[in-house]
């Protein structure tokens, strides 16, 4: 991949996360991301704004911003989604149970633990008055840009 | 997102394609849930050109193969790209759902001519 970063801010609205698709998909070409890598990231990071707008509804003060960063390396990307709401971790969120049979799977949840298993790595933190979530997805496909 | 359907003696077919997403998942849980209704035995959802899906849209699938499968029926689906593939792997959807590589596969498994006349 072409080494390289991002970010931008987001309104706190659902359509958003159209744009959100719209800017990884484009940050994927101009750095060469390949493609399955671009899906799962379009994926977790609509998965995870969507999780902000939705819980931001019912919190005092709600979320007023929401920033997205985008960075890669050769190697990896990294994805930051940060916001101004109240403390909120959904890695907290239950797992839902992926072997149950289909009359007892419940339909929630499954947004975070797409994130959880499709990302390398996603961590939490409260920095300040603000949530950070970071995400890092390795790609071992060669890139068809190689750099001296 | 687009659905279109094409109601069989024995299933009922869908196509779905482009993006399902949060803003589009409420529009397939009607579209699909209509079907639902008045499918008899087997709904068939063929997504070779499904190209993106989220966890809303995947509440819409597995809320229409329950109901499906309460009433008696099947909700089968085939033709999945790999990306969608690696995503209803990762929630156990393989397990729980009736998948076919292709449509040709599903038709004859699902609603095999001979099999009805016997």
């Amino acid at each position: 991949m072409r080494p390289g970063s991002l970010s931008t801010k987001l309104n706190v609205h659902l359509r958003e996360t159209e744009l959100v698709g719209k800017i990884v998909r484009e940050f994927g070409q101009w750095h060469d991301v390949p493609e399955q890598t671009v899906f799962l990231v379009k994926l977790s990071l609509d998965e995870l704004v969507t999780n902000i707008v939705v819980h931001s509804a019912g919190q005092i003060p709600c979320v007023r911003e929401i920033v997205l960063r985008l960075t890669t390396n050769q190697h990896e990307l990294w994805a930051e989604v940060e916001d101004d709401g109240c403390a909120f971790n959904p890695l907290d969120l239950p797992i839902p149970d992926v072997a149950a049979p289909l009359q007892e799977r419940s339909p929630g949840g499954l947004g975070i633990h797409l994130v959880r298993s499709l990302m390398d790595r996603v961590n939490y933190k409260r920095v300040g008055q603000r949530n950070l979530l970071v995400l890092s997805k390795k790609v071992t496909q060669p890139s068809a840009v190689e750099l001296p | 997102m687009t659905l279109e359907s094409e109601i069989l003696p024995d299933l009922t077919l869908a196509k779905l394609s482009g993006q399902v997403d949060t803003l589009t998942a409420a529009e397939l849980e009607m579209k699909l849930g209509d079907l639902a209704e008045v499918t008899k035995r087997a709904l068939l959802v063929d997504c070779s050109d499904l190209t993106y899906i989220n966890s809303a849209g995947l509440r819409v699938f597995l809320i229409v193969a329950k109901k499906m499968e309460t009433a008696g029926g099947l909700c089968a689906f085939c033709s999945l790209t790999p990306n969608v593939r690696l995503v209803f792997e990762t929630i156990g959807f393989d397990r729980i759902l009736k998948l076919y590589e292709n449509r040709a596969v599903a038709l004859e498994q699902i609603a095999p001519p001979q099999a009805q006349a016997a």
